[in-house]
C-alpha cells in the first residue's frame, strides 16, 4: 500500500485517460486503488459482453405502417411537383431547339383551339341544359361524383405502392 | 472534432435515403431494418419499460421519415436516427411524474442479453444478467452513455453526436457511469441505492 493519500476517483480516471499522471503513479503502487482499476477492468470486460435486445417480430411492420398513414411532407410533394413541371419544360425546350418549326404548328394550334374553343363553350353549356332538362339533379350529381372519384382514384393509383402491395 | 463521424469512408444507406426522400417506402424500410435494433435497445435502455420503448422506437422511425429533407446524408443516418430516439426518450423522461423504480423488476428478464452464441456458459449469463440489473438502476444519462459504448460499440465522437455534447467529455462520463455501476454491483441483493 502506497504510503500516500488515495487520489479521488475523478482524479485517478483522469489519469489513466491521460495515461500518466501522480494519481496514475500513486495507483501503481496502491494495492487499494489497483483493486479498484481491476475492477473496472473486469466490468468492461462483462460489459462488452452485453448485447442489445431484438425488438419485437413486428416491429418493421407497424412501424411502416404508420409511415404509410402519416401525411407526406408537403416539401416533398412540392418537390415532386416541382420535378414534374421542371421536367416537362425541359423536354418542351429540347423539342422546340430541336425542330423550330414546332413553334408554329404550336402557335396555329393553340389559335385553333381558341377559334373552336369559342364555339365550344356555347355548345357545352347547351349539352349541360339538355343533361339537367334530362336527367335533372341526380344525373349531374352522379356524373360529378363519377369524375370526381376517378380523378381521387388516379391520385391514389399514382402515389407509392401499400404495405400490402410490397 | 467531428471528422471520425463527418469523414466516415462508407456511406452505405446513401442510395436508400435519395430513394427514401422521393417516397419510396421500400428503401425506408431498408432503412429501418438496418438500425431498428441499436435504436429499440437504446429506447428500452433508457426507457426501461418494453412497451413504451417499442412506442418511442416507432415514433422515432416515423419523424425521420417525415424528417429526412433535413438528413445530412455526409453524416451517419443511424447516429441520427439515434439521436431523434434520445431527444424522444428523454422528453418521455421527462414527462413521466411518478417514480419508475416498480418497473425495474420486469427488466430483469426484458434486458437479459440475447447473445445467441452457444458456448456462452450459464455463470457468464447469470453475471451479465446481474450485471443489466444493475445497469437498470442507473441514470438515464449512464445507461446511455454504457450502452452506446459498450452495447452498441461505438465511438467517443459517435457518442458525442448522438448526445450533442463534446468528444472530450466522453470518457469521464463512462468512467462516473462505470463507478457507479461498481458501487451498485457491491451492494447486497435486494439493497437499491
Amino acid at each position: 500500500m502506497s504510503a500516500q493519500r488515495c487520489p479521488e476517483l475523478d482524479e485517478l480516471f483522469d489519469a489513466v485517460v491521460a495515461g500518466s499522471g501522480d494519481a496514475l503513479e500513486h495507483a501503481l503502487g496502491c494495492e487499494a486503488c489497483s483493486a479498484v482499476l481491476e475492477e473496472h477492468r473486469q466490468m468492461e470486460k462483462d460489459l462488452y459482453r452485453v448485447v442489445d435486445p431484438l425488438p419485437p417480430p413486428d416491429f418493421v411492420q407497424s412501424v411502416m405502417t404508420r409511415v404509410a398513414e402519416a401525411p407526406v411532407p408537403l416539401r416533398r410533394e412540392l418537390t415532386a411537383g416541382f420535378g414534374i413541371l421542371g421536367g416537362s419544360a425541359a423536354l418542351a425546350g429540347l423539342v422546340l431547339a430541336r425542330d423550330p418549326q414546332v413553334l408554329d404548328r404550336v402557335g396555329l394550334a393553340f389559335a385553333r383551339v381558341l377559334v373552336d374553343g369559342q364555339a365550344f363553350v356555347p355548345r357545352l353549356l347547351s349539352a349541360l341544359v339538355t343533361v339537367w332538362d334530362a336527367a335533372g339533379f341526380v344525373g349531374i350529381a352522379a356524373c360529378s361524383t363519377l369524375l370526381f372519384g376517378s380523378l381521387f382514384g388516379l391520385k391514389r393509383l399514382s402515389g407509392e405502392p401499400t404495405i400490402s402491395e410490397a | 472534432m467531428m471528422m471520425a463521424v463527418d469523414d466516415a469512408p462508407a456511406l452505405p444507406w446513401r442510395d436508400e435515403v435519395a430513394a427514401a426522400r422521393k417516397g419510396n417506402r421500400h428503401a425506408f424500410e431498408a432503412l429501418v431494418r438496418g438500425v431498428q435494433r441499436p435504436v429499440y435497445g437504446l429506447c428500452l435502455r433508457l426507457l426501461a419499460n418494453d412497451a413504451e420503448a417499442a412506442e418511442v422506437a416507432q415514433e422515432t422511425f416515423l419523424r425521420a421519415y417525415q424528417a429526412l429533407d433535413r438528413f445530412d446524408e455526409a453524416r451517419p443516418f443511424e447516429l441520427w436516427v439515434l439521436a431523434i430516439a434520445r431527444n424522444l426518450c428523454l422528453d418521455l423522461l421527462r414527462r413521466r411524474t411518478r417514480a419508475r423504480t416498480e418497473d425495474l423488476e420486469p427488466m430483469k428478464e426484458l434486458l437479459a442479453s440475447q447473445a445467441p452464441s452457444q458456448e456462452d456458459a450459464a455463470v457468464a449469463r447469470e453475471e451479465r444478467l446481474s450485471l443489466e440489473q444493475a445497469m437498470a438502476t442507473l441514470g438515464a444519462e449512464d445507461r446511455e452513455v454504457l450502452a452506446l459504448y459498450y452495447v452498441q460499440r461505438r465511438t467517443t465522437k459517435e457518442i458525442a453526436a448522438v448526445m450533442g455534447v463534446a468528444p472530450g467529455t466522453i470518457m469521464a462520463r463512462l468512467f462516473r457511469a462505470r463507478e457507479k455501476l461498481r458501487r451498485r454491483m457491491q451492494q447486497p441483493e435486494g439493497e437499491s441505492r
